[in-house]
């Protein structure tokens, strides 16, 4: 079963295909250039990203005789040629360094054993037993990386090169980084994934084109601005002179089909992610966690035998069910999926009804689509089911959902119900995102509050959560309550209309949080809906020099944009909303169901460097647990 | 015209001519003593070194030094000399494909020049690093040199790629080797150079790594020579025989018997003919095939010069051609002919002198006029005579008159090649090249060959003449604008700004950063600097400015780019200077004063790295008490020492107390009291319970779980534990170890703080309906108490309380539960 999304639909715009495809080509010639059977060791944190571009199969048949994991723990193989594929880290180096140590003593001691015989062998079948590392970096060598292996000794028994995956389509709409350290490197001043997104957005429109505008929104938005800016500058100078002497087919030819790139930084909309998810991805995320669109279940929620193995299940819009009910809040789920059997028993129930010869042959033409369908339908019934479950009985999720919303509609505190989960040891990410979310939306806790708050933690979860508090207080997650700025979440509340109670009647983004409206969502509703109220005096406030607008200035490119324009008149525009930090499953369902307006004249696709929830956050804040 | 044809040489059925390109009297090479110098000229019109040949004793005029190299251009012009006292004893020179001066020493070092005298670099040739042997024999062709030395062994050496020379086979020292050639890797079966010997047994031995093969040659061979086409193989026997073979030895294509000894060269002219030249003598001997033979006689040494399709003949006089006539050339000049091409040539005579019978013989072609033209146009590229080649473009172009048709482009480009081949053979340049040639290199490889001759000008109004991109022209100017221009303190400024302009001027985009490498190599930082400041990707800017230790400006570009790893390319320059001492941590902090950014990257590494006595210094400096709390905290988190880490706490509580943060103050504090508690009560259990690394709670609970509620309580005064917390401890730790005896007397002992409900939870949580029922009583919210109930399924005491209630609705509510649950009853037993 293959996992990657099917893009092969032509008139999709933007039409991915090609980029990926070109990804997936550069993987298979660094592969093929390497002509022998190898062994290949992937980062843990590459592996998943890795199935949406290429699979196992074909793997195989590049002669990847064998595959790995990356851990500190040296494995043996008889294979000599081995590729590390591996992002640029410190401790990945630290790995690899090991590995090729043990591997040298290795071969040293085989040398030793041999020299005995050696008149007979000869030692050319010596040499011939050394392996050769060839080290891929995703997606670039850094100076860092070379310096670790130079110091540990290695970098002359690495062949070291670079490997440029960037951005993986995880859907039609919605394209990652596959980068989830983005969050956590922030906290630590580490912007090198800045850089990163530049180069990944600056090469994703030399497929699609060069999106006439770029709009930013936060700081770290307006860096990457700056960096596009200057690659886009290099390029010009660059392109200028190419053209004069050979190639014209310059990225600038291309046609835009992004007409605009929107960048979002995480950091204005804390919140969002803190709150529980309620659309249906949303919640599996939350409950069972979806790594890289495949969501990994045990059988029996699944009413499958154990085999001590998880389901996979890939979670894309390959699976027209899918499609269809991800973005939709939990509670409609069972009721549109009995409504959805209904239909597809009925579908099957036609057969009985068949007379000619060409209604049986219409009708086994759609048993294929139906049986899919089925299929489809019996899985996320038992999934709804077992969600369903946990819903009605988990004593604590009620309870927690409502003072969320408390929270959120009244900006009243529920420190009764935090204290109570601490009593009763929530796990620590739950209790940390309940106090952050009243910190946030309450302009920070008075100090006698947090101080006992913070205490009971410490007390509770251990000493260790020192970090995390000092770390979300650095962040600016956690504070002591001051009195009212502008930038308040109430005057958020107040001016975006953040909360309707009235969610499953009206259809709106609400329902993504049964009741709260993602402040990230609105905030591009509020930019792009036509709308007689003015934002600007407000985002004004809230934004100062750190948001506006780049637009392309270049000649060529507006009569492009114009001419394509006039192409497609029906056409919507498209709106790549790049999320810097993550992004959670409910904000990307809310922009779908912004999608369907028909207050909008853009459609929006997404992009970001990974996909996040409040958990993960939290997690990203707290001491890693070292590994050795 | 009859006279030119008539100057022509018979060999077997093939026509050949000399040509004369330059006369050379008057010029600086008329003045050596050709005979006394050993000389190598280069391929397509390149040119000709000279050297003292010292086996020799002849006397040169006093301006001429014995280790000096002196290189001419084919129009007798001095392009350079060479001071090859540095190089120890020169065996043997030649030219590489680029028009480079490779010279070989006796000691195996390989010394390569440009044509004007700059050394570029050298390679040492041998078999171990350390040994190095005395050349025996050695061969230059245009992309690399092959060595045998006095131990036997065959090396070759790439010029244009980036590895050490390769070993081949080594010979074993009974065998005498005479003379070596080379197939180059371009003709060999291998893909790589194969190295051709002779050796004083009549052994012809191919060799190309450890393999080799082995033919014999009818006679002992001294002389070998292979063609240009690669493909044939001449050879000159002991015995005064010439012999032409085909490379495999499956054919011998000619034999001659000069009865002479071993001539001083024997070289081929194109590839249909050999030459033979004895030097003392003075004679060339021109040998074909069937026996055929001509001879040329001359007064004086002459230098050979061999092309892919003639031989340059290079006297004190006069630079000379030899080649085959072209056929087009033989099928106009020739007498008698009556080709389209020679009437077309002859109506044009006509035509000059106003005769009318020009149009009466073009009439007569008019069928062949196509033909007609082409051939003029291509004879007068081949032409080097320029009065000839303008009447033969003028027949062109009468043709052209009558056939309107003819291919405008085509006549063109052909007068385009005829005037660029003519601007590069005027004397001034001097590159004699042939149209052959020049169609075999193309015109990006002449530019380049114009740029190695540092024609700059030319190769710019070339580019321009043929609309190619002259970006590549100009950047090499400036290139060698700055390698080769007075070197004066203030000319900095000054060729900055001429290259600056030119470039504006002609709006050129060249690559700044190789620019300005060069200026830094050339030692003129202060332009370096000022150029690479050009330069759009500041990833090329960033080594360029460490390498010239601009430090300062290296990080503020590095920033700049916000390309973290161009931050990192200057703080490891920077850490390396630390290491190795050149630079304080003085001066470290200094540099990276204000410079946020980096000192962020710099800690991050520092972290990674551990090296916390560093990291402890620069936080320190700039009094970042808060993140060095965290440090020590973290220390304390992996440490497993209990005096390290009280003792660390305290440093961190310290650091905290500087932040002016009173709550975390008190919480390392606190830890610091927990560990000893800890430590105390682990002594005092003989160690039966671990304590370690567990929070308030759990030692609490872990007391419990051991029945020691009196240090249980003991602790909970000690840590301020709340009243509310410390029973839910207790409750949880009783139900989860099902101290069910415990829980209930713990339940009794107080009224609760936190009610009742707690308890029925956390036995619940147990799967334990028995237990919880016990507590359901005591809660004191009646609606509770009904939902535990009906949870429990124990409606009858469900219906009790509601009825206390007196609430319908909730009676109702229950009777539903109750049926609910016998459904799902009988569904189990089915």
């Amino acid at each position: 079963m293959s996992l990657q999304i099917n893009l092969d639909n032509l008139s999709s715009v933007p039409n991915l295909k090609l980029f990926r495809d070109f990804q997936t080509k550069e993987l298979l010639n660094i592969l093929s250039s390497i002509n022998a059977p190898k062994g290949l060791v992937l980062d843990p944190a590459l592996a998943n990203p890795l199935t949406l571009i290429v699979d196992v199969r074909t793997l195989k048949k590049y002669a990847v005789d064998q595959l790995f994991l990356l851990s500190s723990k040296p494995f043996d193989t008889s294979l000599t040629h081995i590729v590390y594929l591996v992002r640029p880290t410190m401790s990945n180096m630290k790995k690899i360094a090991k590995h090729i140590h043990h591997s040298e003593k290795i071969n040293s001691s085989v040398t030793e054993t041999r020299r005995s015989n050696r008149e007979e062998q000869g030692n050319e079948t010596n040499q011939k037993r050394q392996r050769t590392n060839y080290v891929f970096l995703v997606p670039r060598i850094t100076t860092l990386c070379r310096k670790l292996l130079e110091y540990s000794g290695v970098l002359g028994s690495v062949i070291l090169d670079e490997y440029h995956l960037d951005l993986i389509p995880y859907d039609e709409d919605v394209l990652s980084l596959a980068y989830s350290k983005s969050f956590r490197e922030f906290l630590k001043g580490d912007t090198s994934s800045l850089f990163y997104i530049s180069r990944a957005l600056h090469k994703l429109q030399s497929f699609v084109g060069q999106a006439p505008r770029l709009r930013y929104y936060g700081t770290r938005s307006k860096s990457i601005v700056e960096i596009l800016r200057r690659l886009r500058r290099q390029d010009r100078r660059e392109e200028s002179s190419q053209q004069q002497s050979e190639n014209s087919s310059s990225s600038s030819v291309i046609k835009p089909q992004i007409a605009e790139i929107l960048l979002i930084d995480r950091h204005f909309d804390l919140i969002s992610p803190l709150v529980h998810q309620l659309s249906y991805e949303g919640m599996l995320d939350e409950l069972y966690g979806i790594t890289d669109t495949v969501l990994e279940l045990d059988p029996k929620i699944l009413n499958k035998p154990r085999t001590g193995k998880k389901e996979r299940i890939p979670l894309n819009s390959n699976d027209l069910l899918f499609a269809e009910i991800r973005d939709l809040n939990q509670s409609q789920i069972g009721p549109y999926l009995s409504r959805k059997a209904r239909e597809i028993m009925g579908g099957y129930d036609e057969r009985k009804n068949l007379k000619t010869i060409r209604e049986f042959r219409n009708f086994t033409g759609k048993l294929g689509k139906l049986q899919k369908e089925h299929s489809s339908l019996s899985t996320h019934l038992s999934i709804a089911e077992a969600i369903n479950k946990y819903a009605m009985e988990d004593q604590l999720f009620h309870r927690l959902m409502n003072s969320q919303l408390t929270v959120l509609t009244e900006c009243e505190p529920c420190y009764d119900f935090l204290e109570e989960l601490i009593y009763q040891e929530a796990p620590i990410e739950t209790v940390l995102r309940l106090l952050c979310l009243h910190s946030l939306a309450l302009n920070g806790i008075k100090s006698k509050k947090l101080d006992f708050f913070r205490k009971e933690i410490i007390q509770t979860y251990g000493f260790q959560h020192i970090i995390t508090l000092n770390n979300l207080e650095k962040l600016g997650m956690i504070k002591k309550s001051e009195g009212r700025s502008k930038r308040s979440y109430t005057n958020w509340k107040k001016q975006l209309n953040l909360i309707d109670h009235e969610f499953t009647k009206n259809n709106g983004i609400h329902s993504v949080h049964s009741g709260y409206a993602p402040i990230s969502i609105k905030l591009i509703q509020a930019l792009y809906e036509n709308s007689k109220k003015d934002y600007n005096e407000f985002i004004q406030t809230y934004f100062q020099d750190s948001y506006g607008i780049y637009t392309q200035s270049s000649k060529n490119l507006n009569e492009d944009l114009q001419e394509s324009e006039q192409q497609n008149r029906n056409e919507k525009d498209i709106v790549l909303v790049f999320f810097i930090g993550g992004v959670t499953y409910s904000e990307i369902s809310a922009l779908r169901i912004l999608n369907q307006s028909e207050n909008l004249n853009v459609r929006f696709i997404v992009g970001t460097t990974d996909i996040t929830n409040g958990d993960k956050i939290i997690k990203a804040c707290s001491k890693k647990t070292s590994e050795k | 015209m009859s006279t030119y044809s008539a100057s022509w040489d018979l060999l077997h059925n093939i026509k050949y001519y000399k040509q004369e390109i330059y006369r050379l009297e008057e010029t600086e090479l008329s003045q050596l003593e050709l005979s006394g110098f050993l000389y190598a000229g280069s391929k397509n019109g390149g040119p000709i070194a000279f050297m003292v040949d010292y086996t020799k004793a002849v006397k040169q005029t006093s301006m001429i030094l014995s280790n000096r190299i002196y290189v001419f251009s084919s129009s007798g012009k001095l392009l350079g000399e060479i001071d090859t006292k540095d190089c120890g004893k020169v065996v043997d020179i030649g030219w590489d494909k680029e028009d480079r001066l490779i010279c070989v020493s006796l000691d195996s070092i390989i010394h390569i020049f440009s044509m004007f005298g700059d050394e570029l670099h050298s390679i040492t040739v041998s078999k171990t690093s350390k040994m190095t042997s005395m050349v025996n024999l050695c061969k230059i062709w245009d992309t690399g040199v092959a060595i045998l030395n006095e131990a036997g062994d065959i090396l070759v050496a790439d010029l244009f790629k980036k590895k050490s020379p390769a070993l081949y086979k080594t010979i074993p020292f009974e065998k005498d080797i005479y003379d070596m050639d080379i197939i180059p890797a371009q003709f060999s079966n291998s893909r790589q150079p194969e190295v051709l010997l002779c050796s004083s047994t009549g052994e012809l031995i191919t060799c190309v790594d450890f393999e080799s093969s082995v033919e014999y040659a009818i006679e002992p061979v001294v002389k070998l020579s292979l063609s240009p086409s690669g493909k044939i193989l001449a050879y000159f026997t002991k015995n005064g025989k010439l012999v032409v073979t085909t490379l495999k030895h499956d054919q011998i294509l000619l034999q001659f018997d000069t009865k002479g000894s071993c001539p001083t060269k024997l070289v081929w002219c194109g590839t249909d003919s050999i030459l033979c030249y004895w030097e003392k003598k003075n004679l060339l001997l021109m040998i074909g095939p069937n026996d055929t033979y001509v001879q040329y006689q001359y007064g004086d040494t002459i230098c050979l010069v061999p092309e892919i399709d003639g031989i340059r003949i290079i006297s004190n006089q006069t630079c000379e051609f030899l080649s085959r006539v072209p056929d087009v050339i033989e099928s106009i000049f020739e007498i008698g002919s009556d080709s389209p091409g020679a009437m077309l040539f002859e109506a044009n005579q006509c035509f000059e002198q106003m005769d009318s019978r020009a149009d009466k013989i073009i009439r007569v072609i008019k069928s062949d006029l196509s033909q007609a033209i082409k051939d003029c146009l291509i004879a007068a590229i081949s032409e080097f005579d320029l009065e000839r080649q303008n009447l033969l473009i003028k027949a062109a172009n009468l043709g052209k008159t009558y056939l309107r048709e003819f291919d405008h482009g085509y006549f063109a480009e052909k007068i385009k090649e005829i005037r660029i081949l003519n601007q590069i053979r005027v004397y001034l340049v001097g590159i004699p090249m042939t149209y052959n040639e020049y169609k075999k290199i193309g015109i990006r490889n002449l530019i380049k060959k114009l740029l190695n001759h540092r024609n700059h000008l030319l190769a710019y109004e070339i580019t321009r003449y043929l609309k190619l991109g002259s970006d590549k022209v100009l950047e090499r100017w400036a290139c060698d604008k700055i390698r080769y221009s007075e070197r004066q303190a203030d000319e900095d400024e000054n060729i900055h700004d001429q290259i600056m302009k030119k470039i504006k001027q002609t709006k050129s985009k060249v690559s700044y950063v190789k620019i300005a490498t060069v200026a830094r190599d050339a030692g003129r930082k202060k332009l370096a600097i000022k150029l690479i400041i050009h330069d759009p990707r500041s990833s090329n800017q960033v080594p360029l400015l460490i390498s010239m230790n601009k430090i300062e400006m290296a990080l503020d570009e590095a920033i700049n780019s916000r390309d973290d790893d161009l931050i990192y390319l200057v703080l490891f320059h920077l850490l390396n200077e630390l290491k190795s001492l050149s630079i304080t941590e003085k001066d470290l902090f200094s540099k990276l004063k204000n410079r946020e950014k980096a000192i962020e990257l710099l800690i991050l590494y520092w972290k990674k790295n551990n090296d916390e006595k560093h990291l402890q210094m620069l936080l320190e400096g700039l009094e970042r008490h808060r993140d060095i709390a965290a440090l020590n905290i973290e220390k304390v988190l992996e440490s497993d020492k209990i005096d390290f880490k009280t003792n660390t706490l305290k440093r961190a509580s310290g650091k905290f107390e500087q932040d002016k943060n009173v709550f975390y103050k008190q919480m390392c504090e606190q830890q610091s009291k927990l560990i000893m508690v800890q430590h105390e009560l682990e002594l005092k259990k003989k160690r039966s319970i671990d304590f370690f690394g567990k929070s308030v709670n759990e030692t609490i609970s872990l007391l419990l779980q051991n029945r020691d509620q009196k240090t249980a309580y003991k602790i909970k005064k000690q840590f301020k534990v709340s009243d509310k917390r410390y029973w839910w401890i207790v409750i949880s730790t009783y139900a989860k170890n099902r101290m069910w005896e415990n829980l209930s007397l713990f339940a009794e002992s107080k009224n609760s703080p936190i009610g009742y409900e707690p308890f029925v939870r956390v036995c619940l949580n147990q799967l334990s309906k028995k237990e919880a029922a016990r507590y359901i009583p005591r809660i004191k919210n009646m609606k509770k108490r009904v939902d535990f109930y009906i949870q429990l399924e124990m409606f009858r005491q469900a219906s009790d309380v509601a009825g206390q209630l007196k609430d319908d609705n909730i009676l109702k509510q229950i009777q539903e539960a109750k049926e609910i649950s016998k459904k799902l009853k009988k569904k189990q037993y089915k």
